[in-house]
């Protein structure tokens, strides 16, 4: 990987195998997003099972907005990841709110690097949704006679179709 | 905050307290009121020592979170960046991403 992304084309087929061959690694992914945001939900509902209840309701309707019907699994794994974000962010808010109870400098200053820090990722996982659809998905595909033409990122591509 | 003996057998409650930078010894009194005030700041440092372990409790679990959210999205990005490069595009020193001439 580490070659491929310094620019190194003889690195790509063995990056290309990886995701080709490589048994469950899209569901191995996405063990770590449940992974992640089973722990947040935890944390946030506690005991309260109406809570938990609640909160997988909300993530299933954000999964649902944001991967669209035809979601690739780049972009359903790439989706979790704002998912997990947005839940850590909000737990970051929740937690230095209910510190303000007891007013402590040490504590505040962890709650806010922990609050910047989820929501930079949070605003970050949207950014690398939005240009993976930009660059990867075609956004428009023409099917004339055998040949079938994808545009995507301002960039023509022809192939057979079938 | 301790029983201190005084004229003799007497034992009387005091606390300590900080003041303008110094620590001065207050005088509270012996027999049941020294034992109520006694009784007072032993559930105040239960209640403080309680706080203190839970808010320890709480930062270690924001870190195990913070670490399986960091993880994840570590190998979301990984997977992003690798179809990206199969795709056919490269970014040059983490600027943007462009499609590879050639």
């Amino acid at each position: 990987m580490k070659r491929a992304d310094a620019g190194d084309r003889a690195a790509l087929p063995a990056v290309r195998e990886i995701f080709e061959t490589v048994p469950g690694i899209w569901s191995s992914h996405g063990d770590l997003a449940t992974i992640a945001q089973d722990s947040i939900v935890d944390l946030l509902a506690g005991k309260s099972v109406l809570t938990r209840e609640g909160l997988r309701k909300k993530l299933a309707a954000m999964r649902a907005e944001l991967a669209g019907p035809d979601a690739s699994p780049l972009e359903r794994l790439l989706v979790e990841r704002i998912v997990a974000c947005w839940l850590l962010s909000y737990q970051a808010d929740l937690a230095h709110a209910r510190s303000l109870r007891r007013p402590s400098l040490r504590e505040s200053e962890h709650h806010q690097r922990r609050q910047d820090r989820a929501a930079r990722q949070y605003l970050y996982g949207l950014r690398n949704l939005a240009l993976v659809r930009r660059l990867l998905t075609p956004a428009v595909q023409l099917n004339v006679a055998e040949r079938q033409i994808n545009i995507a990122g301002g960039d023509v591509r022809v192939g057979s179709r079938g | 905050m301790a029983w201190e003996k005084r004229g003799g057998a007497h034992l009387y409650y005091t606390l300590s307290k900080r003041r303008e930078g110094r620590v001065v010894r207050q005088y509270v009194g012996g027999g049941d009121v020294g034992e109520a005030a006694a009784a007072a700041d032993q559930e105040r440092r239960a209640t403080r020592a309680a706080e203190r372990e839970a808010m320890r409790l709480a930062l270690r679990r924001h870190a195990e979170v913070d670490r399986q959210v960091a993880v994840f999205c570590e190998a979301a990005e990984t997977a992003a960046r690798a179809l990206l490069l199969l795709g056919g595009y490269q970014r040059h020193d983490r600027g943007a991403w462009r499609r590879r001439r050639g």
